[in-house]
């Protein structure tokens, strides 16, 4: 990289590249890690100046593809590309690929500003330039007052925003964080995951985050990949994965969900409780589950009249969440959980009628 | 630990807790500051005079200084080397060089000197017999090589659990920051290393400047303080010329100890954030990687030397001149059953005080009484006296009434037992800043009273810091030679003074199957006393000898 560009804020390669071909392609990868096959033909591309993330349970494989991405680990099969140029045979230090990491490993020894001018000073870049970095880093993060401290003299928000800077200085291609954020305390959570979309849209850059957090996920993602056993399961937008997840299992990671037993009676048309349902139904043929998010069912008065699909069920349990309060509702079909505005009142062992709003309904394999 | 804050607010004191407590604090004021003091005010200025401007004191001197520099430097670097081939996942043989590096640690104060005399001395099986060389290898240059091989086992164990300490984190950021690996290691984990090199260089330094056994087999014409005490004791019988010079020696140790206690003082050795996997490990760089393998190995070599020519040596019908094999040497020990039987009762009586007294202070220590710092103190105080300083400090304070105990063994069992303290003590303490509070707090809520806390809480929980405390001092009493060299009574000398007086004659052979039977004795019981343990039930860990 030349040292003129690493001074904008603003990478010329997420300008100049074609705004369509991917930044970053996995191809077939796959590594074993001892016996375990830690990641399995995994194929990936990452879209350019957007946030990319990694989902899944604690020994799926997400880090290790992190790692393998950074050059951390040597793939036993596979490519990945940059810019359409094979990396693979490249160490770490020349993949113009930083990492942020969960422990935020900073360097105890040495001082924040040092600490952020790390990478410069591997890179050799004149003091005077890498000082000025240093200075705009530090302050792209809102710690330019703790330039001399250091990490151990802060806390741990702060330690991690020390990394993101250290990590940005070098102006790297891609950024990399492996579950940057699981050490901090539920608030600081929050906040420093909007601070990282906001980096991310000042700057462009093209990131990869690592996290077992759906919600995480789902919040600052443009593309989630969900993975499961090594393998990628799914890839697509939030919305999707969440509205149309492919199997049961990742419905059930992304957030809570009901199963209906559903017979597939014609192509869009399933049965459920002795009622026809239009439905998108793919491939799937026979034997269903119906997948229904809480908030896609209404509670609706027993004596209204419904237009559509429903089920009927007894109020069996309540519990406030803040803004929504959680029903569950016991029907022919199982119990249904089903969120809804906190304000309206119930009593429970209130006989209910559950609508199923049309456009939200998802068809699965059956289980 | 956060539990001794915690600690600080106890209202009501235990009697029978304070009554031990006062007992604790007259067996430390007796046989550490006593002995300590009476060395220190024993001489007259006269006798401080006439040693200071003694030449040979003052070439002693000197030469302390020079092979302190030189061992302590060569110790610390070759443990460096060792720590790191230890916690590399990549370098070939480590567990081998794990192993072989730690064997020094058991060997007694004297058997690196001995088996090297052995084998590259003028009549030395390696270097005149096999390779015809007509070298010798007493005087500074042998001395230097003993104490390397004999010492950096120390810095070895200091400065591996500093270095895996550090997270492998830490140099994957600095590789993906753009580090190569070589640069990774020198920029992020030889500075995060440093304090343990250098708290690693000071305990070496400490246990160079107190080497009697290495210094009398191999030093030759070249005195140094620690034998010159000796020499001018037992040669001269001056023991205030002895009393000066052990008293110029504590100089520098206390204020290496002073400076080790600072910077190694508070320091947790083991990892306190969890170790990442081994597989998270950078790469380590070919040329490093193959120059430690080829250091660690050519240690090693050195190393099984000591073991293998000792245990040859024991076997040889005549040292130098008939190199047939002969079991007379071994046969030979038995005529030595009664000061062999002298060093077990000495070194298992000296381990229980160890191990009891080391027990009592760090449970004392963690209650909330007066002088609390104090107590600290006196049990790692020991850690700072050369053995020699002991072996004057308890002829001069226990030779005469009030305490009488020249001629007996309890002269020798107290000054081992009190000697080896402070291990025990540290390692108990750390033992105990295991235990939550909570256990404690639970058996008081239950109606347990402070004994009772003790029987039923602490010593099951402590029951391997005991054994391992026990041990530890078992062990080197046995092969003690610094302190007991000063205590020779008739009719009680121990195993290892009778191998010294060996190898001074020249009774090569003889001195090997000794030590070889020491050894024998020696592991036999760490062995018996590691089983007795698994019995009881505590769990089984490595030894922390």
């Amino acid at each position: 990289m030349n040292t003129s560009t690493s001074m904008r804020l603003v990478t010329a390669s997420a300008r100049s590249q074609a705004e369509g071909s991917p930044h970053v392609r996995l191809i077939g990868l796959s590594k074993m890690l001892g016996p375990l096959k830690a990641v399995d033909q995994v194929s990936l591309d990452i879209p350019r100046g957007q946030i990319t993330t990694l989902l899944g349970p604690s020994g799926c494989g997400k880090s290790t593809t992190l790692r393998l991405l950074a050059g951390l680990y040597q793939p036993d099969s596979g490519d990945i590309t940059l810019d359409g140029e094979s990396i693979v045979h490249l160490p770490p230090n020349k993949r113009q690929m930083t990492m942020v990491f969960q422990e935020y490993a900073l360097f105890p020894h040495l001082t924040v500003a040092r600490n952020v001018g790390y990478g410069l000073r591997m890179r050799r870049t004149p003091a005077s330039q890498a000082k000025a970095r240093i200075g705009e880093m530090l302050e792209l993060v809102g710690l330019s007052g703790a330039a001399e401290k250091y990490p151990h003299q802060l806390s741990g928000g702060q330690q991690q925003r020390v990394a993101l800077a250290r990590a940005l200085a070098v102006d790297p291609e891609v950024l990399l964080l492996d579950e940057p954020l699981s050490n901090l305390d539920a608030k600081l959570r929050v906040r420093l995951r909007e601070e990282i979309v906001r980096l991310q849209q000042v700057l462009g850059k093209t990131m990869v985050f690592v996290t077992h957090d759906q919600e995480e996920a789902m919040s600052i993602s443009a593309q989630v990949a969900v993975m499961d056993t090594g393998r990628i399961s799914q890839v697509g937008p939030p919305e999707d994965i969440y509205a149309r997840p492919a199997t049961r299992y990742i419905a059930e990671f992304v957030g809570l969900a009901n199963f209906i037993e559903a017979d597939v009676v014609a192509p869009s048309r399933i049965e459920v409780a002795g009622q026809s349902i239009p439905v998108p139904t793919g491939d799937i043929t026979g034997k269903a589950t119906l997948m229904v998010r809480p908030e896609a069912f209404s509670i609706v008065g027993h004596a209204l009249r419904v237009d559509g699909p429903v089920l009927r069920g007894r109020l069996i349990r309540r519990t406030f969440l803040g803004s929504t309060a959680r029903y569950s509702v016991e029907t022919p079909q199982g119990v249904m959980i089903v969120d809804e505005d906190a304000f309206a009142s119930r009593e429970l062992a209130d006989e209910v009628t559950l609508a199923l709003a049309l456009d939200r309904l998802h068809l699965l394999p059956a289980a | 630990m956060s539990t001794t804050v915690a600690r600080g607010s106890r209202p009501a004191v235990d009697p029978a807790v304070l009554l031990l407590y006062l007992a604790t604090l007259c067996a430390l004021a007796l046989f550490v500051i006593y002995p300590t003091v009476r060395v220190l005010i024993t001489p007259e200025l006269s006798n401080v005079v006439e040693v200071l401007t003694n030449a040979r004191t003052i070439r002693a001197i000197q030469n302390s200084f020079v092979i302190t520099l030189l061992s302590t430097t060569s110790a610390t670097l070759l443990g460096f080397v060792f720590a790191f081939a230890a916690t590399r996942r990549d370098i070939p043989c480590r567990k081998l060089f794990r192993i072989l590096g730690m064997l020094p640690l058991f060997a007694p104060p004297f058997m690196v000197a001995f088996a090297y005399v052995l084998m590259f001395g003028r009549q030395g099986l390696i270097s005149y017999h096999l390779l015809g060389l007509n070298m010798s290898i007493f005087g500074w240059q042998g001395l230097w090589l003993a104490q390397t091989i004999g010492m950096f086992p120390l810095s070895t164990v200091i400065i591996r659990s500093v270095l895996e300490g550090i997270h492998p984190s830490a140099e994957q950021a600095a590789l993906t920051l753009g580090a190569s690996e070589t640069a990774a290691l020198r920029t992020v984990l030889l500075p995060l290393a440093l304090p343990g090199i250098i708290g690693a260089m000071l305990v070496v330094a400490i246990t160079v400047l107190a080497d009697f056994g290495n210094a009398i087999v191999i030093a030759g014409n070249y005195p140094v303080l620690a034998t010159e005490a000796w020499i001018m004791m037992d040669g001269l019988g001056d023991l205030q010329g002895a009393a000066v010079i052990v008293s110029i020696l504590l100089v520098p140790t206390v204020a290496l100890f002073m400076a080790s206690r600072a910077l190694l003082g508070n320091r947790v050795f083991t990892t306190v954030t969890g170790r990442g996997a081994d597989v998270d490990q950078i790469a380590t760089p070919a040329f490093i990687k193959w120059l430690v393998v080829v250091i660690c190995s050519l240690t090693c070599v050195l190393v099984v030397i000591v073991y293998v020519g000792i245990l040859l040596a024991g076997l040889i019908n005549q040292w130098g001149s008939d190199w047939s094999l002969s079991f007379r040497h071994w046969f030979g020990v038995l005529s030595y059953l009664k000061e062999l039987r002298v060093s077990i009762v000495v070194s298992v009586l000296a381990g229980l005080v160890t191990a009891i007294v080391g027990q009592i202070i760090a449970f004392l220590h963690s209650r909330s009484l007066w002088f609390r710092g104090a107590l600290d103190f006196l049990a790692v105080l020991p850690g700072a006296l050369p053995g020699v300083f002991i072996g004057v400090g308890f002829v001069l304070a226990f030779n005469a009434p009030p305490v009488e105990l020249a001629g007996t063994i309890w002269i020798v069992v107290l000054a081992l037992g009190f000697w080896h303290l402070p291990h025990a003590y540290q390692t108990t303490k750390a033992a105990l800043g295991q235990i939550h509070r909570s256990i404690e707090d639970s058996a008081r809520d239950l109606g347990a009273s402070e004994l009772r806390l003790i029987t039923d809480v602490y010593v099951p929980l402590l029951s391997r810091s005991l054994v391992a405390s026990f041990i530890q001092s078992f062990m080197r009493s046995m092969s003690n030679v610094s302190v007991v060299v000063f205590m020779i009574a008739p009719g009680q000398i121990l195993a290892s003074a009778v191998i010294l007086r060996m190898i001074g004659s020249s009774s090569w052979s003889e001195g090997a199957a000794l030590t070889t039977a020491l050894l024998a004795i020696t592991f036999f019981c760490v062995g018996l006393a590691e089983v007795a343990t698994r019995w009881f039930g505590a769990p089984a860990r490595g030894s922390q000898v």
